[in-house]
């Protein structure tokens, strides 16, 4: 961080300590109110400093001469405090406008992402930055986050801190990409990754032994992923709900027709045909075995040939699985 | 149906020792008119469903009685002579308390605990459990609670953080009502887990003890503004493994008749 690039409260803050700036910013505020306004509202200021400093703000009632960046801060604070009194005010003051909105969640986020304080004071920043990135991922459809949060849920998961609320607002951006962000902790280093990647993934978590090295778990899973991709749609399952959530669900009847879906709701991107639902019915009457394997080896032919797969998916469903067998292995 | 070691359950005599309007006999006319088969090894197994399903009520019931707050796990509290409130909102069982005490505690001094509907609905479990089998046995096998939604539950509760297939719902089921529109401000509206108390009504810590248009409503009153999707209950449902339990609890009452007076 360059020091000479701070603003005079974060300088403060950060070389004389959270006590210091509190006594020094409410003397300010005693003394002079304007002074202390024009430093709380600096371009330039940190979240963690505004955090540290809401009881002063509150006990010399600045609110109404601070910048919307703050109060909006503030608002998303004191509602996770509980404060809803003061929640309500702030939210009276607030500025129409997402612009406003995004701005503030997204100062929020990136200045309070990396910022690690008293335990006394850690959940409720810690529950702050949640909704910042929440509210930037399912209002603002801010995905650039996505691996910032990442990183952050393992992190906060080595302190063996709360993560349900920011896994929660990740899998909500409904992005695939954001499967393969938690995908590469699986080849990390450090046990506890693999082992909450594996979590957070829904795969089983590997015997003792194998989970030291997640090169092979990574390669399996990026293999599935990149076959599966096309249709693949988010659950919404979240750890509210249940002890194991799981985020994906693949869909076998889309994987044989070669239907794209959207994943967020599962439907198809495109309308399905009189033909392919004729397809489905046939496909509806084979054995649960058999829609797995006729399911995967139509992927992989619509991949390779699509004027043979045009042949094959219109075909009777026993010579279909009658060719996916004889064919599965050569195609791979 | 209802089976029995493979034979049509006597319905009759199963009623007759159910008497009043009990919930085990709405159980029982539930399974005997599902178009499901319930294959029961015994009638003891039954019976030792239909009573953790009776004390799984009960203490929906005492908890809705308590007086225990809605906290989310950043403001969640808890009686700190049983409890240790972990830095993640769960609370973690003190290892010099009895785990039969601690979790009585939460149902005599609930005003001391404030938690999320998903921890809340775990305390249940701990109760009704504490209710059907002996307590010795209980503070054998729960030496070592942690109570923190479906986050490391105990091996023998383990199923209970599952959501599951079921051909009927039962009285004593959990379930769970979902808010995809959710405010994602306030995550904790993001869904509400419920106990299935029988006619219609279900307990939801935070929400309370209403009919299901209820939930739906509250949780509705939590979306996102532009919000397009209503809250609907899930199908799916939380069950405890009543067959490992089942055996567990014959394991530990055998023993304890075995023990020389």
């Amino acid at each position: 961080m360059n020091v000479n690039n701070l603003s005079y409260l974060d300088n403060l803050r950060l070389n004389q300590g959270a006590d210091r700036l509190k006594n020094e910013f409410a003397d300010l505020a005693a003394k002079h109110r304007a002074v202390a306004i024009r430093h709380i509202n600096n371009d330039k200021l940190l979240f963690p400093t505004l955090y540290i400093l809401m009881p002063v703000i509150t006990a010399y009632d600045l609110y109404d001469q601070m910048i919307p960046r703050n109060n909006i801060a503030i608002r998303i604070c004191a509602n996770k405090s509980r404060n809803f009194a003061l929640a309500f005010r702030l939210g009276r003051l607030r500025p129409r406008g997402s612009e406003n909105n995004r701005a503030a969640y997204k100062w929020m986020f990136d200045t309070g992402l990396h910022w690690e304080g008293e335990p006394d004071i850690r959940e409720g920043f810690d529950a702050a930055i949640d909704a910042a990135s929440a509210l930037l991922i399912c209002v603002h459809k801010d995905t650039s986050i996505l691996p910032a949060v990442c990183d952050l849920v393992f992190r906060r998961y080595n302190k063996e801190l709360l993560i349900h609320d920011l896994v929660w607002g990740f899998f909500q951006s409904y992005d695939p990409v954001s499967l393969l962000l938690i995908a590469k902790y699986l080849l990390s280093d450090d046990v506890k990754d693999i082992e909450l990647a594996c979590r957070l993934l829904h795969l089983s978590i590997p015997e003792t032994g194998v989970i030291n090295n997640g090169q092979p778990l990574y390669e399996r899973y990026l293999a599935w992923f990149n076959e599966n991709n096309p249709y693949l749609h988010f659950t919404g399952e979240h750890f509210q709900q249940t002890s194991e959530p799981n985020p994906l669900h693949l869909d076998h009847e889309a994987k044989y027709l070669a239907k794209r879906l959207a994943p967020k709701d599962g439907h198809p991107l495109d309308p399905v045909t009189p033909d392919e639902t004729a397809c489905l019915i046939r496909f509806r009457k084979a054995s649960h075995e058999d829609q797995e394997l006729l399911s995967s080896y139509s992927a992989k032919l619509h991949r390779r040939n699509k004027g043979l797969w045009q042949e094959w998916i219109g075909g009777d469903v026993s010579e279909q699985v009658e060719t996916a067998m004889a064919e599965m292995q050569v195609i791979l | 149906m209802i089976m029995i070691a493979n034979k049509p359950a006597d319905i009759a005599e199963l009623l007759s020792e159910y008497p009043g309007y009990g919930i085990e006999r709405a159980i029982i006319n539930i399974l005997e008119e599902s178009s499901h088969t319930y294959n029961y090894i015994s009638k003891e197994r039954l019976q030792f469903e239909l009573k953790l399903r009776r004390e799984i009520v009960n203490a929906a019931e005492a908890l809705f009685r308590s007086h225990m707050s809605f906290m989310t796990f950043l403001n969640s509290k808890c009686n700190t002579d049983y409890w240790i409130r972990t830095p993640e909102g769960g609370f973690a069982l003190r290892p010099d308390v009895k785990p039969s005490d601690a979790v009585r505690d939460i149902f005599i001094n609930g005003y001391q605990y404030g938690t999320e509907c998903a921890t809340a609905t775990m305390m249940i479990y701990y109760k009704a459990m504490l209710e059907v089998f002996p307590e010795e046995a209980f503070n054998q096998m729960f030496s070592n609670i942690y109570l923190m939604n479906w986050h490391l539950i105990a091996p023998e509760l383990r199923e209970v953080g599952l959501m599951q297939d079921a051909y009927d719902h039962l009285p004593g089921d959990r379930r769970y009502f979902i808010n995809p529109d959710v405010n994602p401000e306030t995550p904790e509206w993001q869904g509400e887990n419920v106990i299935d108390l029988g006619n219609g009504v279900y307990y939801g810590h935070g929400i309370g003890r209403y009919l299901a248009a209820a939930f739906i409503n509250a949780l509705n009153q939590n979306r996102i503004d532009s919000a397009e999707e209503s809250a609907y209950l899930l199908d799916s449902v939380g069950r405890p493994n009543f067959d490992r339990l089942f055996k567990l609890y014959q394991k530990v009452t055998t023993t304890a008749i075995a023990v020389p007076a």
